[in-house]
């Protein structure tokens, strides 16, 4: 170990470039850097890197325009927020009551709109199983809409005098 | 009396009750009969308000411009149970509930003018509907029997 300072470091190179070394190792890389021209060149070569990398990125920092970044942050945060809608699907609690609740609805409606719109699909008010009586004529009428049933008689042959008075 | 008679007394009056509700129970179900008597004639263009729901239909089918009410009447009735009513030209209308069949009343309906059988008939009337019975010649016009059902 007495001539450790003599072997050469990559790692511990970079790691002295950046202060990161601790103080045994950065002795011993002072030392060899005395006594090795290619470590020095390295060096000095990592040295310069560095200085135009930070160079480029303060020039860059100066250039950008942070007003118009910080909108297109805050533009593209508003498109990420959820619409109205999935406010209320997030607020509908679970989805096993929800869609057999708007199935109900939906059939609920085909029926109202079915039955109850439309007035054929009514049932007639009245079914007549039987009519009997000395009357001359009868008939069974339906209202087109309600289908209200009616049923009209002529009563002449049982008809008397006692109709007409007033 | 003591507290050891009242026991009994309460528990067989309740008892008695009972059975009295039972009994009307299977009775079967009361029948609300109501009928609306209408005189229908080409004289005037009177519209009782009253009779505005049930005309506004007829008067595409009937050629009446005027329509007056002559009476209300409403009988309630047991299964089987017969009830009358008075209707202008000494006519009656005879009503027996005999039964109920897929929500409708099954219901007997015998018209009479005096004393004398005009007709009989039996009808199926769904439940809160009704029939409008109408022919007989009255004074200047025909009337128009509307008879409704609830049980």
């Amino acid at each position: 170990m007495k001539n450790d300072h003599r072997r050469c470091d990559a790692e511990a190179l970079s790691r002295f470039l950046d202060n990161e070394g601790g103080a045994q190792e950065t002795d011993r890389l002072r030392r060899h850097l005395e006594t090795c021209g290619a470590c020095r060149k390295r060096l000095a070569k990592q040295r310069l890197l560095s200085r135009l990398a930070r160079k480029a990125v303060a020039g860059e920092t100066a250039r950008a325009d942070f007003e118009r970044l910080e909108a297109a942050v805050v533009s593209a945060v508003h498109r990420q927020r959820p619409y109205a809608w999935q406010h209320f699907t997030g607020w509908i609690p679970v989805k096993k009551v929800s869609i057999p609740l708007a199935t109900a609805v939906l059939a609920g409606l085909v029926y109202f709109f079915v039955a109850v719109q439309r007035p054929g699909f009514r049932a007639p008010s009245a079914i007549i199983n039987s009519f009997t009586g000395p009357i001359s004529s009868v008939m069974i009428i339906e209202t087109p809409e309600t289908r209200q049933t009616i049923l009209w008689f002529d009563e002449n042959s049982a008809a008397t005098d006692d109709d007409k008075a007033v | 009396m003591t507290k050891r008679c009242k026991i009994p007394a309460v528990v067989s009056t309740a008892l008695l009750c009972c059975a009295l509700a039972a009994a009307s129970a299977w009775a079967g179900p009361r029948f609300t009969i109501g009928v609306t008597t209408v005189l229908a004639s080409q004289k005037g263009r009177v519209i009782d308000p009253s009779l505005a729901p049930m005309t506004r239909e007829l008067r595409s089918i009937f050629r009446y411009t005027s329509y007056r009410l002559l009476g209300r009447d409403r009988v309630v009735l047991g299964l089987h149970e017969s009830g009358s009513v008075a209707l202008p030209g000494n006519r009656v209308l005879a009503i027996t509930p005999q039964g109920v069949s897929a929500n409708r009343a099954l219901l007997r309906l015998v018209m009479h003018k005096n004393r004398r059988r005009i007709f009989q008939t039996r009808i199926q009337l769904i439940n809160h509907g009704s029939i409008i019975v109408g022919g007989p010649r009255y004074r200047n016009g025909v009337l128009l029997f509307k008879i409704s059902s609830a049980f």
